[in-house]
């Protein structure tokens, strides 16, 4: 079958697959409004535990049963229903501490007058019973995408962005407004950090005050987004997401030399704007695609993030702890379904099967670690051959004389290797590669890396006259060196058995039904629940497969989970509050309808990251102030933060932190990618070697994700700990001396010069008078010798000053 | 997360949401309360589920696996099958070392019953054994990890595997903290060595990194990183730092009105200040008396850099901090897979006598009704010798102790097979050791949680009971 065929045959396949609306309307009106409400509002004290006036409202029955003064509901009868007038707080005040927003009642009104639908699966929490109902179909996250219309321009600030018409009327709803734009030298910082990551050079903020084109905004938007600082700065999300780090995980946690190769794929792929689906399927199964792309093949790099360790004697056990969490991972990151709770029983809340579970398991069932490819094109690869052939060839002899003194102790250090592992794993390895299965060949590459990575090798058993021989056999090998071509770049990726593959089986299951890969069934038209997979040039194409319906159009949650995300980091908080769970224990959007049009935009755009961006960055809401005037009363109104009426102050990330101070003191390298750096390196933080097993470094001080866990959101702590460390510890203290010296290198005797060359380049703005006096005032009138520890205090201050850690 | 006020309290998810995103460090309740005053709004205290029998834990950590056929198990049957195989009737277990069919290696320890009850104890242990009577040997402990990176791990987290919070952590994040002044989660380890996986063992794994264990390093001038400005900087030096930068954000704050969290970092300066003045006070064991000291074995060479870690474990819970945890033989030094007897006697004497000095100091003060000490490992050893003269790990079966914080001493829970390799009675996995230890401090296992990715995570994941026996009267 040609490539061609196969696209063909798939895309048939697939589109069978999305689910037709099943729900009715009344029954998604149920699930987008009534059932979160009622579990939100009224279940502690009319639910299973407490039935307060004796009224239960966990189910249908129970709320039509009524409570102790009789009925609540009248179905098509809302004015009859008592339960409405008490939410309208007439008679009865229900909820009592607050009523519900006018909306949520106008919900219930239509809920009533539409007979009180409830959909056939009565309890409001789900009963784990191996099915899929139509009102689990109904959930929010699992619709397709519509396209809303845009709302008319209600107030003037709203003018005729989208973001800003959308999140306009629900403000003017509540009869509230927009803060005005933040200030030039605000917005200007804001962007920076958020695009590149960086502070804004004293030069880049010159050039924008003097910029008077209309269009110098949108001008500067496109200059950052084609920065290639924008990659480096959106990688390190990316990087959380898939919990990269640059160590092993496990006690030894052994540095990965070569890991950092999918970092920089990550930023290349960023800067060059690849379309989203494209950066899915590379990562899942770039091994797989046509060609012999090597930036593809660098990409699955993904499947190798996981937690390892060569010395694990339970080999079986070690494996399957690695295809669990991989199954974990990309259930987080690209479906923001938090799946681990089904890998041992159905989902308690969410429609997430425990068959679901080892379904998207098993798309990765024929995963093989590869240590043998590299990065490098066929051109390069061919040259390399030619000239390994050249070298071969003038050290046949000295290799094969080598080869016979080593072999026997190489044998024995095998023998001694593979004995140490259970019966079965050594039955696995003894197979020559033919008679394996997919899961032989994994036990026996794990008893291979035991091989190469444990210590004391071949060499520390030789007798002292084999010693001396292979001595004088590897001196003359070297004298062929120059022969030698330079080795290809090594890389850490994967890719399939290409043998018979192990069934992926549930644990206990007495059956031991064999699962196929299949995707979730609450997505799935349930007359076609599997997924027909493609035949690639190489590969079972089951990564492909999952891979291509992970990034489908129709696929309602990767387009929403990576809008969300994005939207999340410009803003502070997600449309949707947990980025990595979209299922009944998240939150719901804030802006459904925003939400949605975004959505649709995005998918128009052919999944275009910066095109989205610029979107956002072009808005009023994005622009708009931190501060309110109505701030007070308007918390009162908007309690979860989330209608949008001021930008949120947000703290800078460590690495934001690390990187302003290097930017401030004119360390900060500007080369891009490359082998991860020792933390003493003024290269970005994002660059500095990331060990799982560490937790006390700056970095981690100031909520670094740590590489663990796949973390959507980092936390944002405020602890002495973090105060210790900005004001006593030596890294920082460091920088403020770094900083004073470049600013006095500037032969500016001018005190006050001086302090406003320090505020520029930390605040990124001119100081105020009272500011300045009060630095002057700090530094003394003159700068003698003496006073240069002065000023090394003074940047101090400015770099432990809130206005330096925080965006506004 | 930028505003206390935003978190009513009838709003229970953006509130908990904040306390747990931003997560403020230990000094968490002052700042709370603090906070509640300035903006009326009501913290949540951390609360107990069920009446605490402890206030707090010292955790005495034997790390790479201390023989417990040695300790506190004795098998009379071991020295009698000496030299043998193991009987074909015992499931033959998977070894970490995988030598396969060694025979079985004797215990050549005298036992003695000690105290009213009469528990076993081993010469390798004179001192500790005077309280047996204080003690409640936990004999039938279970594990997965059968390496030290996953045992030491699931000691301390649960689970074998990286990524969850240490058991400290989960403490922390129930109980709060009782000293605002200094870390509530103290890690020490002696010979100022890295214990297995490093410090990812007393991390918070996916909770903030305000629940993480400290490490202190008690002998140290600066026993907490980066607690005292470069010796060059005076006091008054630093003081006027402090001022210009409390100036500068003062101003910044009164721009930014409604926006806590700016107010709630100047307050995590003025705590760390605190700090650097209260941390030294509580390492500084020269204020104990000669005669305490002499308890701990300090003064011995042996005995007197564990004895010291000892006495600031004492000193430290004095002041609040709630969970103290000491390696003794940091980086898998109880490992003994050959010469066990040289490497046992030698470790038991370094810590016997420190560990009996805690307890009685511990006991003449009043403070052992409401601290709990643990002793243990990440696993024991097995009956099967290993390279002649060793133990291979035994996570099957293997030894715990504890004393104190409400434990009914001088009772044995729970038994391992005659040859102490599998724990057949009262099996105790390390899940029920923590839902125990929770237990204990009034934490009930099920109902802590923390809410992470849509999941309602528990400390001892989902299983693990609290072992009443424990508190038997």
């Amino acid at each position: 079958m040609n490539g061609r065929g196969i696209g063909l045959a798939f895309l048939l396949a697939v589109t069978s697959l999305w689910q037709s609306k099943g729900a009715s309307s009344g029954e998604r009106h149920f699930e987008q409004f009534i059932r979160p409400a009622l579990i939100e509002h009224c279940l502690e004290c009319h639910g299973s535990t407490k039935q307060k006036g004796g009224l239960r409202l966990d189910s249908r029955a129970a709320i039509m049963a009524g409570g102790e003064s009789g009925p609540v509901i009248f179905p098509g009868a809302p004015s009859e229903s008592r339960l409405l007038s008490a939410l309208r707080y007439q008679g009865l005040e229900m909820p009592p501490d607050d009523p519900l927003d006018p909306t949520l009642i106008q919900a219930f009104e239509t809920w009533i007058t539409l007979g009180a639908p409830w959909p056939e699966q009565d309890p409001l929490v789900r009963d784990g019973h191996g099915s899929i109902s139509e009102s689990d179909r109904a959930w929010w996250a699992f619709q397709g995408i519509q396209t809303p219309a845009i709302p008319p321009g209600l107030s003037p600030r709203s003018g005729n962005h989208p973001i800003d018409r959308f999140v306009g009327s629900r403000l003017h709803a509540k009869g509230m407004e927009a803060a005005p734009e933040a200030s030039p030298s605000t917005l200007l910082r804001r962007v920076y950090f958020d695009v590149i990551g960086l502070p804004p050079s004293p030069e880049a903020i010159r050039a924008f005050d003097d910029n008077r084109r209309p269009d110098r905004w949108t001008r500067l938007v496109d200059r950052l987004l084609a920065d290639p600082r924008y990659g480096e700065h959106w990688s390190r999300h990316w990087l959380d997401l898939v919990r990269y780090s640059d160590s092993d995980g496990w006690n030894q946690d052994a540095f990965r030399p070569h890991i950092w190769r999918y970092r920089d794929y990550v930023i290349r792929a960023l800067n060059e704007n690849k379309p989203y689906p494209k950066f899915v399927r590379e990562q899942l199964a770039g091994d797989e695609m046509p060609g012999s792309d090597p930036e593809a093949l660098t990409a699955t790099g993904y499947l190798r993030l996981g937690i390892y360790e060569y010395n694990q004697r339970d080999a079986r056990g070690h494996w399957n702890d690695i295809m669990n969490e991989m199954t974990d991972v990309t259930g987080d990151v690209f479906l923001g379904m938090s799946m681990a709770c089904a890998r041992c029983h159905d989902h308690k809340f969410d429609p997430v099967l425990q068959k679901d579970y080892f379904r998207l398991r098993s798309f990765f069932e024929p995963v093989i670690w590869r240590d043998d490819l590299t990065a490098a094109n066929e051109e390069e690869k061919a040259a390399y051959r030619s000239q390994e052939a050249n070298w071969e060839g003038a050290t046949a002899t000295i290799r094969s004389d080598l080869e016979e003194l080593l072999k026997p102790y190489y044998e024995k250090k095998w023998l001694s290797t593979v004995e140490k592992f259970p019966l079965d794993i050594q039955a696995s390895f003894h197979k020559p590669v033919a008679d394996r299965t997919s899961l032989d060949h994994q036990m026996a590459y794990l008893v291979s890396r035991q091989f190469l990575e444990e210590g004391g090798g071949p060499l520390k058993a030789m007798s002292k006259e084999d010693q001396a021989r292979h001595e004088a056999l590897t001196a003359r090998l070297a004298a062929f060196d120059y022969l030698k071509p330079k080795a290809l770049p090594p890389i850490m990726v994967a890719s399939d058995f290409e043998g018979p593959l192990s069934p992926t089986l549930i644990p206990e299951d007495p059956n031991r039904e064999e699962i196929r890969p299949g995707i979730l069934s609450v997505l799935a038209d349930p007359q076609h629940p599997s997924l027909l997979i493609p035949v690639p040039e190489r590969g079972s194409g089951r990564r492909t497969a999952l891979a291509l319906w992970i990034g489908d159009d129709r696929n309602p949650l990767t387009p929403r989970v990576i809008v969300n995300r994005v939207w999340q980091q410009h803003f502070g908080q997600g449309l949707v509050a947990t980025p990595n769970d979209f299922g009944h224990n998240g939150q719901r959007p804030s802006h459904p309808e925003l939400f949605d049009w975004l959505t649709s935009y995005f998918i128009s755009t052919g999944w275009d990251l910066k095109a989205l961006h610029r979107l956002i960055l072009t808005s009023q809401t994005w622009k708009q102030s931190a501060r309110h005037p109505q701030a007070q009363s308007y918390q009162t109104l908007d309690p979860k933060d989330e209608l949008l009426w001021r930008q949120r102050v947000r703290r800078l990330t460590g690495e934001q932190i690390r990187d302003a101070m290097l930017a401030a003191t004119g360390e900060l390298t500007d080369r891009i990618g490359g082998p991860s750096q020792d933390e003493s390196a003024p290269c970005r933080g994002l660059y500095v070697k990331q060990f799982r097993n560490r937790n006390d470094t700056l970095l981690h001080a100031f909520d670094l994700g740590g590489g663990l866990k796949s973390v959507a959101v980092r936390n944002t702590t405020t602890t002495p700990t973090q105060a210790l460390l900005m004001i006593n510890g030596d890294y920082v203290l460091a920088r403020a001396g770094r900083l004073a010296l470049s600013l006095l290198a500037q032969s500016v005797s001018d005190p006050e010069r001086l302090v406003r060359l320090a505020i520029r380049r930390c605040w990124g703005r001119e100081p105020e008078a009272h500011e300045l006096s009060a630095s002057l005032e700090y530094l003394g009138s003159s700068l003698d010798p003496l006073s240069k520890e002065r000023l090394e205090d003074f940047c101090h201050v400015l770099f432990n000053s809130n206005e330096f850690l925080y965006l506004d | 997360m930028n505003d206390f006020l935003e978190f009513a309290p009838s709003d229970s998810f953006s509130r908990r949401a904040f306390l747990q995103r931003a997560g403020f460090g230990f000094g968490s309740i002052a700042l709370l309360s603090l906070l509640q005053r300035e903006s009326g709004w009501a913290a949540p205290r951390p609360t107990s589920h069920f009446p605490a029998k402890a206030k707090n834990v010292i955790w005495l950590f034997m790390e790479g696996g201390p023989s417990h056929l040695d300790l506190v198990d004795p098998k009379p049957l071991l020295n009698r099958l000496a030299g043998q195989p193991l009987p074909p009737s015992f499931k033959e277990p998977i070894t970490a070392m995988g030598e396969k069919g060694a025979p079985l290696l004797p215990a050549p320890r005298t036992w003695t019953r000690h105290g009213q009850s009469g528990l076993w104890a081993s010469e390798w242990m004179p001192n500790i054994a005077r309280h047996m009577d204080d003690i409640a040997v936990i004999r039938s402990c279970w594990t997965n990890g059968i390496n030290h990176s996953g045992g030491v791990c699931q000691m301390n987290t649960c689970i074998n595997v990286a990524g969850r919070p240490s058991l400290g952590a989960w403490v922390h994040y129930g109980l709060g903290s009782a000293n605002q002044n200094l870390p509530s989660f103290v890690v020490i380890c002696d010979s100022n060595g890295r214990p297995v996986n490093g410090p990812r063992n007393w991390g918070s794994g996916f909770m903030p990194a305000s629940h993480q264990g400290v490490r202190i390093h008690g002998a140290e001038a600066e026993p907490i990183r980066s607690l005292h400005a470069p010796e060059h900087h005076s006091e008054a030096r630093q003081a006027e730092k402090l001022s210009l930068l409390q100036r500068f954000n003062r101003k910044h704050a009164l721009e930014h009105p409604q926006q806590s969290e700016l107010e709630a970092r100047i307050r995590s300066y003025e705590l760390a200040f605190r700090m650097q003045a209260t941390a030294p006070e509580a390492v500084d064991i020269s204020r104990e008396t000669e005669a305490t000291q002499q308890l701990y074995g300090l003064g011995q060479k042996e005995t007197s850099s564990f004895g010291r870690n000892c006495l600031l474990a004492r000193r430290l819970i004095e002041r609040g901090v709630r969970f103290v945890q000491l390696y003794n033989g940091t980086g898998s030094k109880w490992d003994s897979h050959s010469g066990i007897e040289k490497n046992h006697s030698r470790l038991c004497h370094t810590m016997d006598q420190p560990i009996a000095g805690l307890l009685q100091d511990l006991k003449q003060r009043g403070l052992l009704k409401e601290t709990l000490v643990v002793w243990g490992g990440e696993f024991g050893r097995t009956p099967m010798s290993e390279k002649g003269d060793g133990r291979d790990h035994n996570p099957t079966g293997f030894s715990i102790w504890m004393a104190g914080g409400g434990v009914q001493g001088g009772q044995v829970i729970g038994r391992t097979d005659e040859l102490g390799l599998y724990a057949v009675e009262d099996r105790m996995h390390v899940r029920d050791l923590h839902a125990s230890i929770l237990g204990l401090l009034g934490l009930d296992n099920m109902s802590l949680t923390y809410d992470h990715k849509g999941r309602p995570e528990r400390p001892t994941l989902n299983e693990g009971r609290f072992n009443r026996q424990l508190i038997r009267a």
